[in-house]
């Protein structure tokens, strides 16, 4: 479940010149380089997700989250909620394997033991928001292809505007796009927008990425803010992101079951 | 050694440990405290009343959970319970302890000691590996937070490769939490016998219990060893228990009889238990699949010699999550098949509260509508005795935190086996909970 570290790689990018400035870079370059740039160890965040509906209630979920991506590019991930009080102390542990099925666990302190859980599927919302699990995966370049459209100013701010779609057709059968339009700033490939459209080739849903500062312990500047809008429910999710703690040395053991079940 | 002098004994060297504990992680000073907790308001009527037992609860119940985390290495851990039922005296709890424990972190090893719960097995409703902690038996259809803890000390050891190996041993015993005599749930207790000196003439019974402490002349030490691994995509552990039986069997003994009345005491039944498990969990795409298997001997009641009754469960179950985890809009359905079969028993069987799934099938479906309201149905089929037991149940989350539920237990089906003898005990259930 490291869907959320792929968004914030995909988004926190550092401030990085292009590396040939006589050959303009393509649209598939621009992509890797987001990558490239925000590939990290290891990191600890409070989390806190806010799920607007659109009469403009609001409810808020609050957690830790915690990541790893060891040498072998397996990936841990740990989210421990602490509100609303009636979930606080559940926990959610997954482990991600490049190559085989995926561990998952989920501590429920009312249950008193870990219980192992099967996976979700791609179009499945992440914790009642409006971010899918789709939307928060490691993307995996070679399955789309990327088109530049141009430069386009948002909120001021001159970026690439990148139309990606899945190109094969186990990717087009679980996803719940047809293609996604990415708006990356130009001078520090930082995702700041993306447009996600459905399988009826409709705008479905916004994402906006905002306060971009820099964080102790990174190379990188991080996205503090994500915002999805779903038009078609008009409801909107918000993620805050506070406390970075970046490579701090987190080992294996800190995503273990013993670790979920820690009181 | 008697029992209250091993007791003392057990109780005085704890408090040392506790102590000795609490010095060693204050040397830390980073100490922080996290104190949570729920108060519940439950109201219960049964459809149709019965004469002479207690038809209604209206009870407040208020947990507290304390958290003090010394440092990494180290944490206290406490829920205090207290809860008054206004109908009925044998639910009254005031400040018990359900868990109290210091709960120490090693590179390789967690060890605890205090009052704790520790569950085994990986089944999701019943599970047969699950012996370690009493039920409280006050309420049979009470699910919720129903395990009580024991005083105990416990050590899991991690391996390489994700194995674990995990040991326990109690010297405390455990009294039954058992149902008032005149309970919906204590049956075929009559209420009237024929005075001896006239027997034309009735005289009224009155039932209590004798005292409910066991000895350990007829039980003893607990202890366990548990080995397990999680490697690709299975979660397996085998284990042995040397316990205590904590399903409740009492004996009849005349207490006094005069011209006003008769008082029978009912004397519990303890029984040691010896049980080997097996248990495993794993997930296939969106399945999660999960058994249990349990061998199981209880000594001649109210002795730890000889093995009375032998007998085996197993359970296998799969389940199938909808939409998402937690929170808000999700499918989660679990079914599962438990077979019990028994091999030696002195007792009969069918009626008998141990063995009442023997061949049965279990149904969750939980339903969350959104985030705040949902409908969780459980079911219980019964093959052989064809019981039917549901429990549907809608809650509604007023606001974060608080939440009301209404929900009800409904038996039907053939007047046979244990659940047999409860037809008539339907009823509805209304309450009120703040988590704070």
């Amino acid at each position: 479940m490291n869907y959320l570290l792929s968004i914030i790689t995909l988004l926190s990018i550092s401030v990085f010149a292009p590396t040939n400035t006589d050959k303009p870079m393509s649209a598939k370059d621009i992509m890797a380089k987001n990558k490239q740039l925000t590939e990290s160890g290891d990191q600890a965040v409070n989390f806190t997700l806010d799920l607007i509906n659109k009469k403009g209630k609001k409810r808020r979920q609050e957690s830790i989250w915690t990541y790893l991506t060891d040498g072998s590019d397996v990936r841990y991930s740990l989210f421990r909620f602490h509100a609303p009080s009636d979930v606080k102390g559940t926990g959610f542990l997954s482990i991600e394997y490049p190559a085989k099925a995926d561990d998952r666990w989920l501590f429920l302190p009312a249950l008193g033991r870990s219980r192992r859980i099967s996976a979700n599927e791609k179009t499945d919302r992440f914790m009642g928001s409006d971010f899918t699990y789709e939307d928060l995966e490691r993307v995996n370049l070679v399955d789309y292809d990327y088109e530049l459209l141009g430069e386009e100013t948002v909120g001021g701010q001159v970026c690439y505007k990148i139309e990606g779609m899945p190109n094969n057709a186990a990717i087009k059968k679980v996803s719940g796009y047809s293609k996604r339009v990415f708006y990356l700033l130009k001078d520090q490939y930082q995702v700041i927008k993306i447009d996600y459209f459905n399988k009826k080739g409709e705008l479905s849903k916004t994402f906006f990425g905002k306060e971009i500062k820099e964080v102790a312990g990174s190379t990188s500047p991080k996205i503090h803010y994500m915002e999805m809008q779903n038009l078609e429910t008009n409801h909107t999710s918000i993620i805050h992101f506070s406390d970075f703690k970046i490579d701090t040395g987190i080992a294996t053991d800190a995503f273990s079951v013993r670790a979920l079940e820690k009181i | 050694m008697n029992s209250q002098g091993m007791r003392k004994r057990f109780l005085i060297g704890f408090g040392c440990w506790l102590i000795i504990g609490s010095c060693f992680a204050q040397k830390k000073e980073k100490i922080s405290i996290d104190l949570q907790g729920a108060l519940e308001l439950d109201h219960i009527s049964y459809f149709r009343e019965i004469a002479n037992k207690i038809n209604t609860r209206n009870e407040g119940t208020l947990v507290v959970k304390g958290i003090v985390n010394f440092d990494e290495e180290a944490t206290f851990k406490t829920v205090i319970e207290s809860r008054k039922d206004l109908q009925d005296p044998f639910r009254d709890r005031l400040g018990y302890v359900r868990e109290a424990y210091f709960h120490f972190v090693d590179r390789k090893m967690d060890v605890r000691a205090g009052k704790q719960i520790v569950n085994w097995g990986t089944a999701d409703m019943y599970n047969p590996n699950n012996n370690i902690n009493p039920i409280d038996y006050t309420d049979f259809f009470e699910l919720d937070d129903n395990q009580l803890g024991v005083w105990m000390f416990s050590a899991k050891r991690f391996h390489k490769d994700n194995k674990y190996t995990e040991v326990l041993i109690s010297p405390a015993l455990p009294t039954l939490a058992v149902p008032n005599p005149d309970s919906r749930w204590v049956l075929g207790l009559p209420r009237e016998m024929p005075n001896p000196l006239e027997v034309e003439k009735m005289l009224p019974i009155v039932y209590g219990y004798e005292d409910l402490q066991p000895d350990y002349k007829d039980v003893g030490l607990m202890f366990g060893l548990r080995n397990g691994i999680s490697a690709n995509n299975w979660d397996i552990s085998k284990s042995i228990l040397v316990g205590t039986n904590y399903t409740p069997s009492f004996a009849n003994s005349v207490q006094g009889i005069d011209s006003s009345g008769v008082q029978i005491r009912l004397r519990p039944v303890y029984q040691r238990l010896y049980a080997l498990g097996f248990d495993f969990a794993t997930t296939r795409k969106s399945l999660g699949i999960r058994g249990e298997l349990a061998l199981k001997g209880l000594s001649e009641p109210n002795s730890k010699k000889g093995i009375a009754t032998i007998y085996y469960e197993y359970t296998i179950g799969i389940d199938r999550t909808f939409s998402q985890l937690l929170f808000d809009k999700n499918v989660l359905v679990i079914l599962q098949w438990v077979r019990q079969r028994v091999l030696r028993e002195q007792q009969p069987v069918d009626n008998n509260i141990r063995f009442f799934l023997q061949n049965a099938l279990l149904l969750r479906t939980e339903w969350q509508f959104n985030y705040y309201s949902g409908f969780t149905l459980q079911t219980l089929y019964t093959l052989d005795a064809q019981n039917i037991y549901l429990r549907p149940s809608l809650k509604y989350r007023v606001l974060d935190g608080l939440t009301v539920t209404a929900q009800a237990d409904v038996l039907f089906g053939q007047p046979n086996g244990f659940l047999g003898q409860y037809l008539g005990n339907d009823r509805w259930q209304v309450s009120l909970k703040y988590d704070f």
